[in-house]
């Protein structure tokens, strides 16, 4: 199989044998590239072609590309041969990306909008210079943060590019000391993130995209990988082709297109996932099926705050309940097993409605140790309102029959957006984290922070407490209590939850009232609502980094020029943070100088180098992090408060072009820099394995050949949590279940993917995917409208029964890419006590003919 | 899952009706290889005629039409063929699709 793939690799490098030969992709004017068969995209002639490496734009797959550009204008995107994420395939997203750049109506203008009275309509807008447009916001936001720190806000994105996110943290924690900064990815990874931590205290997956080509038998656990990982999904169906002994087990809560590969579909009741899981635990404990030496050298057991309600009042957070839902005690694994025991099949068939020989055959899958297993999972568990928990029930499964950090043996929890990982999470974006998963609360890692940031001591202790996550944002700014809201690289006025109420349909007034600054290429419902859009540079019309869910950070390097008037996101920032912190200090300097001097010159308003020196020179800032020996004063903190900042050490910037990508920890081994595939696997550093980590923090020959020496006495946490049940139940009222999610051809809101004509018309309208036993009782057919209708609000809609899902009685399914037909008006917003991320897969609705 | 060889896959071809087949016949301008509009690299969408027939018959369903090519016995001969890299060692002649490439409404959707 290897040898098959290493052919196949090569046979497709060879259009790009003279690029890929020197290992980066310098640009090669002048050289006649493969002739482009565009017609009325690309301009006819051979003029000057470059080629350079890239990361695709959409999700979290974080697959290579080769971007190919003449005369200025892109005019192919292919897969990139060199890059491990993808080995040079991409889903029809990736391949169409460069058509994502030229829709007509792209910014190309700043634009300012004179009366708030017109906001939530198209127009209203008028053209404005950058100047007028950045003095505007800069005193916006000065004036606001003299006034009252706690009502601006940045929402960022799991799309915005490493350095990018790096700068925008830097600026608001250390120039406005504001934690009131939160990414998207609040609304997609925070479960993920928060499971991680509670479980093993470092957040990352173990494995990495290998493992799919290893494993005997996989089990997707919410997970539509076939639409929203397409690419890993073809990885999982090529090992299954390859294999006819391989197994799937798909866990869901309707069919998808990922079900259509699956041997057996375990269609549960929505929310009842954690029975199930609990049940296998159970089941394993029980049957005397676990890994016993596995649980002796590894695992500690605990419980923790339980019966802790859903968080529909703005207050959830702040109640008794809402403080401690993060509370754990420790216990015995007796008592773990305890609390297993009333998860019998039995049980667990009546919460979930699976059979419970159906349960059992999967509990024996996980306790066959001659196969390796596989989880796989992305929304459906982490937007539950006990997401956090379903992250801990998944690991408790696995690390209970020594399956974890294994080479195809292992849980791997998928990414939504593309950097996702690399910035939201690895930078740190979030309101109560600082970079390199150092947390605003903690006093050595604000320490070791204000070191790398040449701050004083102690000055980062004004952001000691963690600033608004995402839904308490909005919920505030619809209340009128935010005045300052800048959002980039996202679409929150179609992606947010409960929009009936963020977007002010009511008597909430506070989305027209405040001061909104909006990056974007593209008009899109949010830009509706913008007081300033600021014409943003698009993916490769500007240097940028990604880091994928699989650890792999990659460069995608500039290939274009930005149209009009558009520029680079950074520049905007630096622009603003120039205006906003004139005359500030910090330790008695130039507060502007101390943050961003290094790569910005404010007099001359440009950057000191191209956009390859100025992401180098931030790179090697934030690369400091987790490379404390690079500084003296964070190196003794490191040292002293035990941090471990080296276990996710990154590489100088040069190298992940040079090697178009790398997964990190990357290890400096005799002059060389090795990537890390499997993390806390001991083995050698050059096939990928953590050799250097387990043997500068771990211990060799334990169970499994693995040591988790980032986790609390080098022992991940097994917490017991029970079921309970979803915020709402269908009731007379509100009969269905409402799931939303996303389709292959469309990422997130549509705003690039729907201005590529071939993806929009293959995908054109949202639809409402519906059973056909209940629209028979509903009296609708395909091709009906009908207006659906939760307690938040209320979308029309038409009905399809041959949809892309195909839900059970009960269920139903609408993508949320169509700003037309904006589901998220009926959402709830209810979202994981734990986490904070919003519940997008179960909020109870009518449906009625219209 | 059945291992996609293309022996396999011509006998689900031929079990289709002849109207199925028809619609195989896809008309360049749809999306198909013909599309002058698209750039090198984008793939081609299936023709609206073709709706369902992934779902109901996987990769064999397309290949019985679109496979092998020049070198093999692709059923009919108007269908664009599979270029080579979508062979097991870029080979048209191993008559095997590359794993990945299986999934082929993953970079072809109904257009």
């Amino acid at each position: 199989m290897e040898l098959t793939r290493r052919k196949f690799v090569k046979t497709t490098a060879v259009a790009l044998a003279s690029a890929a030969a020197a290992g980066t992709m310098a640009t090669m004017a002048g050289c006649a590239g493969e002739p482009a068969k565009g017609g009325a995209q690309a301009p006819a002639g051979q003029g000057d072609v470059t080629r350079t490496v890239g990361v695709c734009r959409f999700c979290g797959c974080g697959c290579g590309v080769i971007v190919e550009a003449r005369d200025g204008r892109l005019v192919s995107v292919t897969g990139d041969p060199e890059n491990g994420s993808n080995r040079g395939l991409n889903c029809v997203k990736g391949y169409y990306l460069a058509s994502a750049l030229y829709g007509d109506d792209r910014l190309t203008t700043p634009l300012v909008r004179d009366d708030k009275a017109t906001k939530g309509a198209p127009g209203g807008l008028r053209e404005a210079t950058w100047d007028e447009a950045l003095d505007l916001v800069a005193s916006k936001l000065r004036e606001t943060w003299k006034a009252d720190k706690s009502r601006l806000a940045f929402w960022g994105s799991g799309q915005q590019p490493i350095v990018e996110g790096y700068c925008t943290a830097k600026f608001w924690k250390a120039g406005l000391l504001s934690n009131n900064i939160d990414p998207n990815a609040r609304l997609c990874m925070a479960s993920a993130v928060v499971g991680f931590m509670n479980v093993f205290q470092t957040d990352e997956p173990a494995g990495c995209y290998a493992d799919i080509d290893e494993a005997d038998v996989f089990v997707t656990w919410g997970a539509n990988m076939a639409e929203a990982h397409p690419m890993l999904y073809s990885r999982l169906t090529a090992r299954k082709l390859a294999d006819d002994r391989v197994r799937h087990y798909d866990l869901t809560t309707l069919r998808t297109r990922t079900s259509a590969s699956a041997d057996k579909v375990l269609m549960f009741k929505p929310g009842a996932d954690i029975a199930i899981a609990n049940a296998i635990a159970s089941y394993l404990v029980e049957n005397n099926l676990y890994d016993k030496a596995f649980v002796a050298d590894h695992l500690q057991f605990k419980q923790g705050t339980e019966n802790i309600g859903n968080a529909f009042e703005d207050g959830y957070d702040a109640s008794e309940t809402g403080q401690s839902v993060d509370a754990v005690t420790s216990i015995t694994f007796e008592e773990y097993a305890a609390r297993l025991a009333p998860y019998t099949l039995e049980y667990a068939e009546e919460v979930s409605g699976v059979p419970a020989a159906d349960i059992q055959e999967l509990a024996e899958v996980f306790a066959d140790k001659s196969r390796k297993v596989l989880s796989l999972w992305t929304m459906g568990v982490n937007q539950h309102n006990r997401g956090t928990w379903m992250n801990h029930c998944i690991y408790n499964i696995h690390l209970l029959t020594g399956r974890y950090a294994r080479p195809g043996d292992g849980a791997f929890s998928l990414t939504g957006q593309p950097t996702a990982c690399g910035t939201a999470r690895e930078v740190g974006t979030f309101s109560h984290r600082l970079p390199a998963d150092l947390l605003v609360a903690q006093e050595p890692h604000r320490r070791y922070t204000e070191a790398i940031w040449s701050l004083p001591e102690g000055y980062l202790d004004a952001i000691a407490k963690p600033g608004f996550h995402t839904v308490k944002m909005f919920r505030e700014l619809s209340k009128g209590n935010i005045d300052f809201l800048w959002s980039a690289h996202n679409n929150w006025a179609v992606s947010l939850p409960n929009l009936t109420r963020f977007l002010g349909r009511g008597d909430k007034r506070g989305v027209i009232d405040a001061f909104i600054c909006v990056s974007e290429v593209y008009p899109t419902l949010s830009t509706q609502y913008a007081d300033v859009v600021l014409p943003a540079a698009m993916w490769v019309e500007r240097e940028g980094q990604f880091g994928n869910g699989e650890r792999r950070t990659a460069v995608f390097e500039k290939a274009v020029d930005p149209p009009g008037d558009a520029r680079w996101d950074l520049w905007m920032l630096m622009e603003v943070a120039k205006r906003v912190l004139a005359g500030e200090q910090i330790g008695g300097k130039d507060a502007f100088d101390v943050l961003f001097g290094a790569w910005y010159d404010p007099e001359a308003g440009a950057f000191r180098g191209t956009d390859r020196e100025v992401s180098r020179a931030i790179w090697e800032e934030y690369r400091t992090f987790s490379n404390p020996a690079l500084n003296e004063a964070a190196a003794a903190i490191n040292e002293s408060a035990g941090l471990k900042m080296e276990a996710k050490q990154l590489a100088p910037y040069d190298l992940y072009i040079d090697n178009h990508g790398l997964t990190w920890p990357v290890r400096e081994v005799d002059g060389e820099w090795l990537p890390t595939l499997w993390r806390f696997c001991d083995g050698p550093q050059a096939d990928g394995f953590d050799e250097q980590g387990v043997e500068r923090y771990g211990e060799h020959d334990r169970a499994g050949g693995v040591s988790f020496y980032k986790s609390a006495g080098k022992r991940p946490s097994v917490v017991f949590r029970p079921w309970e049940p979803p915020a709402e139940i269908p009731d007379d009222e509100y009969p269905f279940y409402l799931c939303t999610g996303r389709l292959l051809e469309h990422w997130h809101t549509g705003s690039m993917t729907r201005r590529i004509a071939e993806l929009d018309r293959a995908l054109p309208e949202a639809l409402l995917d519906v059973n056909p036993a209940d629209c028979e009782r509903l009296g609708v057919k395909d091709g009906d409208r009908v207006r659906v209708t939760s307690r938040y609000g209320s979308c029309d809609i038409t009905v399809s029964t041959t949809g892309r899902t195909a839900p059970p009685e009960g269920i139903v399914f609408a993508p949320f890419f169509a700003e037309e037909t904006l589901i998220n008006l009926v959402v709830q917003d209810v979202y994981c006590p734990l986490s904070k991320e919003p519940d997008y897969k179960k909020t109870t609705v009518s449906i009625e003919k219209i | 899952m059945k291992r996609r060889i293309i022996i396999g896959a011509a006998g689900a071809l031929l079990a289709l009706s002849l109207a199925g087949v028809a619609g195989c016949a896809a008309p360049a301008g749809l999306g198909g290889a013909g599309d002058a509009a698209r750039a090198a690299g984008e793939p081609a969408l299936m023709p609206a005629s073709h709706e369902g027939r992934f779902q109901e018959l996987g990769a064999p369903g397309c290949y019985g039409c679109h496979g092998a090519g020049k070198d093999a016995d692709s059923l009919l001969a108007q269908a664009p063929a599979l270029p080579a890299d979508h062979y097991v060692d870029g080979d048209p002649a191993t008559r095997e699709v590359f794993g990945p490439r299986g999934e082929c409404i993953t970079c072809h959707p109904q257009g």
